[in-house]
This record gives C-alpha cells, structure tokens and sequence, in this order.
C-alpha cells in the first residue's frame, strides 16, 4: 500500500520490520512516555506484533480491552494488518472501516499523540489506529500547517467529496427516472435532448459507466506504474467518447460519473474510500427502484449505522453525535 | 458491550423533542385553522405551557420512585391484578400510537413522493432505519435523533426566506375566537405535545435522573416555540381560510420559494423531513418494543423482535385511506390525553398511597 500523500511533511514510509518501524516510532516521538507492548500471534506461522501508546495520555481501560482482544486471538497464521483489523474489531460486518490503517510515520505519529493505540505488524509497513472516528479519516498530520481559514475549508470539501462519491450517481438516477419536474424546464429540455439518443434507462447508462470505472481502478492498482498511467488515460478518454458518439450513454451520465470518479479520490484510497465505493453501488440499487425515497432511505441507514458503530467501545460518530466541542474532547483525551 | 439503553437526560430531551414534532407540526396549522382561524398560535402556546405543568407533576410522580418507570409504578399502587392489566392498556395505548404513526408516515410519503408505488413496499423500505436503529438499543436512537436540529434550522431559514411575503394583517385581530372555542381548540393543539408522555417509560435508562425535568421542559417548550412560528409564518402567509384547505402547510411553505435550478423546492424539505418522520414513529416503536420486553422478559429476542416488526407492518396496514389513517390520528390525540390525566391521577394517588415510596 502507498502511503497517503503528505504536502507539506515528511515523506517518509514504515517498512516491513517490526523493530525498524519501532526504532523509527522512537526516534520521532522522544518521549518517555511511549511504550510498546510486543506479542506473538499465530500458532503455526508465529508472527510478532507491538502495542504503542503515549502513558499517560492513552486510555488504560482501552489498553486492557485491546490486549485481551489480542491475547485471545486463535488462529494459525496472520497475513497483514486487514486480517487483524477484521479479527478485532467491534462490528465485523461494517463496510466502515474502525481502525485507520496508514504507511505514514507522520500520521502515525500524529495519531499517538491524540492518545490512540498503534498497533504494528511485523512484515507488513501498514500500522493500525485505534480508537479512531469517522471524522479521523478527514482529517491529515500536515493539516495544521494551513491556516485557520483553510484548515475547516478542506475538511469540508473533504466531507462533501464524500457524500458525492456515495451518492452522486444515486441522486441523478431518481431525479433522471422518478422526479424529472424538479428541473426547471429550460434545463430539462437540452437534457432530453441529449438522453434522445440513448436506448437504455439511466440506471444501465450509469451502471455500465460506473462498472468501467472500477474495472479501470483495480487493474491501475495492479498494473505497472510507469506504463498505467498513460494507458489509462487513453482508455478512458476513447471509452468515453466511443461509449457517447455511439449512443450508449448521454453526455450528462458521463459527467456524473467522472464528477463522482473525482470525489472519490479526495477519499483515502482503502479503508473509507471502499466503503464509500459499496455504498455507491446499494445507494444506486435503491434510487433506480424507489426513486429519491430510495435515495434518502439509504442515507437515513447509513447515517443509523454511523451512530450505532464503535471502535474500540468509543463513539464512531463522536465530535457530532455524541456531540463533543474540541475542549471537551482534549479534555477527555488527557483523563 | 456497554449498556446500550443507557442515556443521559439531555438525549431523552432530544429523543421527546423528535417524538413531538415529526408528526404532529405537519397538517396542525390548517386544522387549528379550522377551529380557531388565525388565534391558532394562542391554542398552540395554552398547550404547550399546560403540558409543561403536565410534566412537572408526572416527573415529580417518577422521583417518588427510585429509578422504576411507570410500569414498575403502577405494580407498587395499584397491587399485583390491577397494576398489571392498567400496564397492558398503557402498552396498548403506545402500539395505537406507533401503529398509527406509522401508517400516516407511509400514507405521507406515498402522497407527496412515489403514488404509484404498492404501499406495503414503502412500508418495507421506510421501516427499516427503524428496525435497524431500535434493535441496537435507546442510545443510537437518542444519537440519531440530533439529526433534528439541522432539520429545524433548516425550516426556520426558510420561514425567514418567506417572511417578507407574510402579511401581518392576516394574523389581526388578536383574540377574535371566543373563550369557549379557544379552549375546544386545545385538544387538537395538543396533538403536537405528544410524545412527552414517553418519559415514564424511559426514565429508568436516564444516567442522570435528577436533570430529566430541566431537559424535558426545555424539549417541550422547543416544540411550542419552533410549532408557534410556524403556524404564524402559514398563517400570515396564506392566510386562514387558505390554510384551511391545505392537507401539509408546512411543506407549502417551500412553494413560496423561488431557486434558479430547481423548480420543486418543497420536494427538498418533504425529503429533509423525512427523519423526523422516521423519529416520531421510531420513538414509539422502540419504547413499545422495550416496554414488552421489560413486561414479559422475552428468551428468543431476535424471534420477538423480527415479529414485532412484523406485526407493526400488518396492523398498520388495517385502516382503508388517508382519510381513515388521519382518524386514527384523532383517536391518538384523545388517548394521549387520556394517558396524560392517567398519570396525574397516579401521581396524587401516590400521595395517599406511599408504600414503595422511595425513602428520603
């Protein structure tokens, strides 16, 4: 996994060793305070595994929870850190992720220091964060090198590429399909116009665009680097414009798509940003049969799980509900 | 996995709060309107300020109990034959009014959203933040519903949009309704200050019991405050014999509104609502399920639950129309009444009575 990019911090990765990404840990974070706690886990391929939290500043009811989760662990061998996260956490079937997996010392870092747990694999450069909260995916360590102004604007436009993402796609279907009359009429009529040509119902239109989008994200994930690039952008350009010239999809599909193609890719690229990709698809599936009843329902589930999931015992949607104002927050933190 | 009914008195004041206003603030301004023309507001404030002495007594009835709610109450007054059987009329009582609140949200959605759609496929959909949120327990039930202050904001904004259209005049002269129909117009304005009621049986999981008056007056009067301003804004911008003649005033509202790219603004703030909806008939779905399980300790609890959910689908399906669901929400209205008198009486029999008292 690439580490997320950092603008205006260290560029630096975790490797794959245990002890190098502890000394790294170490040498960063000089404080008397931090502290490992090392394990082994896997009967058959025994794999070491370390606890780092700040003493003092972590709390230490979590501590015992997350060593008895771990303690407890039976199985004859881990793979990497997805594997743990999946074997630990408070609700296995969520699309959400509950802890932050991360390559970056400086995240890392940054997460320690707001008295989370790290939790690092040996042989794997992923380290986990726990307790984290949905709003922990949003924000980034080189955050506080903007200013005041910026820092709530890119967290916004961070949180609004989110909801774009996820529902985009299902909104156009149920305007497009089941509630047309919202569009005032000189909009409506170039839109037709441009959907006159197209043989099948919006949701095929964007269910086939959205399918090659994702088909085009996973081979760029496993396709060389240096040639990826460029064959990518071409296929998606000639795909496009073939798929449009030919009358399979409209010009307004096609923009919704790359308009929500772009959104996700403000999104980290694991963890939130595949649930993201999911829910896009179960928003769509609704939206194509109940219109924007199906659209508001999916929204009104997920907002509902959002509120009742909890990592590590915390609130997931903690800071809003339950609502918490960043004194207090701290102020819990440093008990 | 901690206690998962467990909340604080300032998320029961939420929790009220979205059970009084989802429903009730919908269709209230045309119907006051037909009792009282535009003196609405008098009625809506009479009964907000009685149901604020309503509360006060009944919370005073749950402190004289250390930490039971009211179905343990009415086992300590009135002894092991009746106690029970007034239990069974009061869990009666919340599955009417779940049922009934249900059916009306389905009956609403399928009115302004999706007509054609089978309604029992809208029932399948709409219930199902509900089923998902209540079977995890009060407290991401009292979490969701947050969600209403955005709602409420964003409802007051658009009142402030349309308020240079109000005319003061249609809300002149003050007093016009006599005494005698400004006070028959206090049961339907009470429709909107139900939902207060369901503090007796939620008062054990409250962590800080000794707050549950300050957040439930400040919920209550929240209701009569944000109600008050918007039969105002109706009133004086439709006036009441118009308002009269409207089934949702408050999403008409929304039509007076004139945006660049959209055309039907209303649907906007008909989806907005939408999880207020969801939370008034959440909120008594959930405290019937719980009261059920506290009455009868059920083993097989996903079994239970999976047919109470079933059976809340069923029954609501038992009125014919629109028509007959808005019936049913008189009947709620009488019955909440009812229950309100129910809980006075049980408070100055607790008086006389005070076994089971709790000792000072």
């Amino acid at each position: 996994m690439e580490a997320e990019k950092i603008i205006t911090g260290p560029h630096e990765e975790f490797s794959t060793d245990l002890h190098t990404n502890l000394t790294l840990i170490r040498s960063k974070l000089l404080s008397n305070r931090l502290e490992f706690k090392l394990f082994n886990v896997g009967k058959l391929n025994s794999k070491q595994l370390a606890i780092a939290y700040l003493e003092g500043r972590a709390d230490a009811q979590l501590l015992a929870r997350i060593v008895d989760q771990i303690a407890g662990l039976k199985l004859d061998k881990l793979i990497g850190a997805g594997q743990l996260e999946n074997l630990i956490k408070d609700f296995p079937r969520s699309l959400f992720p509950q802890f932050q997996a991360t390559a970056s010392p400086e995240q890392a870092i940054h997460n320690l220091l707001e008295g989370k747990f790290l939790i690092i694999l040996d042989g794997t450069p992923v380290t986990l964060s726990t307790p984290v909260n949905f709003f922990d995916f949003f924000d980034k360590p080189d955050d506080l090198n903007y200013n005041w102004l910026f820092r709530p604007f890119i967290r916004c436009l961070r949180l609004i590429a989110l909801g774009l993402a996820v529902f985009l796609p299902a909104l156009y279907v149920a305007v497009i399909s089941f509630h047309f009359y919202i569009i005032p009429v000189n909009f409506l009529i170039p839109l037709a116009e441009s959907r006159a040509q197209v043989p099948f119902p919006p949701i095929i239109e964007i269910f086939f665009l959205e399918v090659i989008i994702e088909l085009l994200r996973e081979s760029a994930s496993r396709f060389a680097s240096n040639l990826g690039v460029g064959i990518h952008v071409l296929s998606g350009l000639l795909l496009g414009l073939a798929a449009i010239s030919t009358g399979m999809v409209s010009a307004v599909t096609v923009v919704v798509s790359m308009a929500t193609l772009i959104a996700s890719l403000v999104l980290p690229p694991y963890d939130l940003g595949l649930s993201a990709r999911s829910l896009k698809f179960i928003a769509l599936f609704f939206a194509s049969i109940f219109g924007v009843l199906g659209f508001i329902v999916t929204a009104s589930v997920t907002f509902a799980h959002l509120v009742t999931l909890e990592s590590l015992g915390q609130p997931y949607f903690q800071t809003l509900s339950p609502f918490k104002t960043g004194k207090d927050f701290w102020k819990k933190r440093r008990q | 996995m901690e206690n998962r009914n467990r909340i604080t008195a300032k998320q029961l004041g939420v929790f009220i709060l979205s059970a009084q206003v989802g429903l009730g603030v919908i269709a209230l301004p045309s119907t006051l309107a037909k009792e009282v023309g535009h003196d609405g507001w008098i009625s809506i404030l009479s009964a907000g300020l009685l149901s604020t002495l309503i509360i006060i007594v009944v919370i005073a009835l749950l402190r004289r109990y250390s930490h039971q709610s009211i179905l343990e109450i009415n086992r300590s007054l009135f002894g092991k034959v009746l106690g029970p059987i007034l239990n069974l009329l009061l869990i009666l009582y919340l599955s009417f009014s779940m049922v009934a609140a249900f059916r009306y949200f389905t009956e609403f959605i399928k009115l302004f959203t999706l007509e054609a759609t089978p309604e029992i496929f809208l029932a399948l959909l709409i219930i199902a933040p509900t089923v998902y949120l209540s079977w995890y327990g009060l407290k991401p039930v009292a979490r969701f519903s947050r969600i209403i202050f955005f709602i409420l904001f964003s409802f007051l904004m658009l009142s402030i949009v349309v308020l240079p259209k109000v005319q003061f005049t249609f809300l002149m002269p003050v007093g016009a309704a006599d005494l005698a129909r400004l006070g028959q117009s206090l049961v339907p304005a009470t429709l909107a200050f139900i939902g207060l009621e369901l503090t007796v049986f939620l008062y054990p999981h409250i962590s800080d019991q000794e707050n549950t008056l300050k957040w439930v007056i400040g919920a209550n009067l929240c209701t009569m405050a944000f109600i008050t301003i918007i039969f105002l804004v109706t009133t004086g911008l439709f006036g009441e014999n118009l308002l009269q003649t409207q089934v949702a005033p408050l999403f008409n509202l929304a039509r007076y509104c004139r945006a660049p790219y959209l055309d039907r603004i209303d649907l906007l703030f008909i989806l907005l609502w939408f999880p207020l909806l969801e939370s008034t008939f959440r909120s008594y779905f959930f405290t019937t399920y719980d009261s059920l399980r506290r009455s009868f300790s059920f083993k097989k609890q996903k079994l239970v639950y999976g047919l109470y959910t079933g059976l809340t689908i069923l029954l609501s399906r038992l009125p014919k129309d629109f028509i007959q669901a808005t019936q049913l929400a008189k009947v709620v209205n009488l019955s909440g009444i009812a229950v309100f008198g129910f809980l006075i009486l049980c408070y100055f029999y607790s008086l006389i009575k005070r076994r089971s008292v709790k000792s000072k």
